[in-house]
């Protein structure tokens, strides 16, 4: 179990965008299962949508490739970072609501070269919501801001 | 090698989303050209060849991208 300030010390996103409060299981290089606490205080809700408050879909892939760069070991002192690369496949079953937990469980494909794979799937107790692939790679940090 | 290239083939087209028709073992990948892959697409078969062969070509010049012939010829030299 990975409570959240030990999820602060391994990923660098931070409220409002930090969207893995919890780590069940984690093996590393491998597989994880998190968890997501939808709440309405979320500053999305405000526009997406009025009166219907939806979680974007965007966000549920974020939620996703966060709990992947937590499996992702890499050395904390090297000048590389991992960004998302490609989202495959994605497909929102059914809507994402205030109040809904969301499990989701992460494996790795595949990796070789600079690439990690990933599956992923989201469910509501036992319900699927979503599931797709997603593609790391990793950067140099100082390429970021070339261009 | 013409194991090597069937491999590349099978992957570019299932992976990539590349149409088999139009896929020849000649055929440039990259550019303006019918198949027209991208440099996120290249990532994708640096990492398969890795996996595959063992083979790294993080770095490896453009002339070994070319095309199915020059990615199996740079492997087959290589592994």
């Amino acid at each position: 179990m990975m409570f959240i300030n030990e999820i602060n010390d391994k990923i660098g996103q931070r409220p409002p965008f930090q969207m893995i409060d919890r780590v069940e299981e984690l093996i590393p290089n491998e597989s994880a299962v998190g968890i997501k606490c939808v709440s309405v205080n979320e500053p999305h809700f405000m526009g997406h949508f009025p009166g219907t408050p939806i979680m974007p879909g965007v966000l549920i892939i974020e939620a996703c490739a966060q709990l992947c760069s937590l499996v992702i070991e890499c050395d904390k002192t090297d000048d590389k970072l991992y960004v998302l690369l490609k989202v495959d496949g994605f497909k929102f079953v059914k809507p994402v609501i205030p109040g809904d937990v969301l499990t989701i469980s992460v494996k790795k494909t595949r990796a070789g070269g600079t690439i990690f794979g990933f599956d992923a799937e989201v469910k509501v107790g036992d319900r699927v919501h979503a599931k797709g692939s997603v593609l790391f790679t990793a950067i140099d940090r100082a390429s970021v801001y070339e261009r | 090698m013409s194991e090597i290239k069937a491999k590349l083939k099978d992957f570019i087209c299932s992976t990539l989303g590349v149409e088999e028709d139009v896929l020849e073992y000649d055929t440039e990948l990259f550019g303006d050209g019918p198949i027209g892959l991208d440099s996120v697409d290249s990532l994708e078969i640096i990492s398969f060849v890795d996996g595959e062969y063992g083979v790294e070509m993080t770095g490896v010049g453009k002339e070994h991208f070319v095309n199915i012939d020059a990615i199996a010829q740079y492997i087959d030299e290589n592994k």
